[in-house]
């Protein structure tokens, strides 16, 4: 398994199946650091609950559920705060739970596909813009997710205000892709 | 188009303006992206309704991005290359952003036809991008009275070609007399000439 990023740092994570970039990121949150939030953004709130339920045995985690959906989280054990689904409202309720942590956190924002899907590139664009800053601001660690296929152009533009890609194939990490020098 | 497809143009039409609105300065891309983001973000309050607005300097880049996909790019003195200069400069802009404006910066009013021409011949589905809009700052904007010469040579070709088309059914069909001759020759001959000389009668 690959290092961990450094305090500070946004990666994107593509997967081309199901759960596996929640896996990449939940294994690489350090155990001593402090909670993890998820931001369930996609419409799949059971998948990302049973990842997350699979990865965690701290009981200081955070989700914030902006699916849309209604789900059982009773069985996880975690937070579970519930946020407007629409990008303003998953932007407000991300950086609350960041800016609410005692310390310094690990964000998985899952998924920013479906953000893309639900509104559009600059809406997309707009929340990594901001959400990013406020992780580096905060020393805190996050990576959002990419679901399927993405265009080239659509990563590039979404991995400006970011500092890492991974791609991951068949549950491996296949290449990082330093931000292409165009930050 | 979807609603938030239209949102994403919508955006695009309004950095247009600003950049059609924009009146420059010395320090050029600074100028502008201050101009732009006062402009977009004028009375808007809650920080994830902002447009985001970022300068983005250096020779090959755009010099200001919204949105991280729509840039602003300038354009400098029209030459005889120009049209294949820019057009693979905006094909790998195009790898990087949806929509391109492209700022003509400090214009020659004798060069206005020859841009005119450039922009007749590079189109946003060539470059590969949603939206392609070409700006020259507001005192060079094409008015009226040249919107109406551009259009007098559309009208002045269409009416060659039928012309041409006339004198070629004369010249099959009644035989080579001496005024179909002439006719059909001056046919040609403005036909050849609109083509060829009528884009830069804007000047």
């Amino acid at each position: 398994m690959s290092d961990p990023p450094p305090l500070g740092s946004n990666v994107l994570v593509v997967e081309s199946e199901p759960t596996a970039a929640l896996r990449y990121a939940f294994d690489r949150f350090d155990e001593t650091e402090g909670p993890t939030v998820v931001v369930n953004a996609a419409p799949r709130t059971e998948s990302v609950l049973a990842a997350a339920g699979e990865a965690w045995a701290a009981e200081a985690n955070h989700v914030v559920d902006c699916s849309g959906e209604t789900a059982d989280a009773t069985a996880l054990d975690a937070t579970v705060t519930v946020g407007g689904s629409d990008v303003p409202s998953v932007g407000e309720a991300t950086v609350r739970a960041l800016d609410d942590a005692t310390a310094p956190v690990g964000l998985c924002l899952d998924s920013v596909s479906a953000v893309v899907e639900r509104s559009s590139i600059q809406q997309a664009y707009k929340l990594l813009y901001l959400v990013a800053e406020r992780v580096r601001s905060l020393d805190a660690r996050a990576f959002y997710t990419w679901s399927g296929p993405i265009e080239e152009r659509t990563r590039r533009i979404l991995t400006r205000p970011l500092d890492d890609v991974v791609r991951l194939g068949a549950g491996e990490r296949r290449a990082t892709e330093a931000g292409d020098g165009e930050r | 188009m979807s609603g938030d497809a239209a949102g994403s143009r919508a955006t695009f039409d309004a950095v247009v303006d600003g950049v059609a609105a924009w009146q420059p300065d010395e320090a050029a891309t600074r100028g502008l992206c201050e101009h732009l983001d006062r402009r977009l973000n004028e009375g808007v309050e809650n920080v994830w309704e902002r447009e985001v607005v970022e300068r983005e300097p250096g020779s090959s880049e755009a010099e200001v991005v919204v949105n991280g996909e729509i840039a602003v790019v300038f354009a400098e003195a029209v030459g005889p290359a120009t049209v294949s200069r820019l057009r693979r400069s905006l094909s790998a802009l195009a790898r990087r952003y949806s929509y391109l404006v492209v700022y003509w910066r400090d214009p020659e009013r004798e060069d206005r036809g020859y841009r005119w021409s450039v922009e007749r011949s590079i189109s946003a589905r060539r470059v590969g991008t949603r939206g392609l809009t070409f700006v020259a700052p507001p005192d060079e904007a094409p008015s009226v009275a040249e919107g109406s010469r551009m259009l007098s040579w559309s009208t002045v070709a269409a009416g060659a070609t039928l012309l041409c088309a006339v004198s070629a059914s004369l010249w099959l069909v009644v035989g080579t007399t001496g005024l179909v001759q002439a006719l059909a020759a001056g046919a040609a001959g403005l036909f050849v000439w609109t083509l060829l000389v009528g884009p830069f009668v804007a000047r």
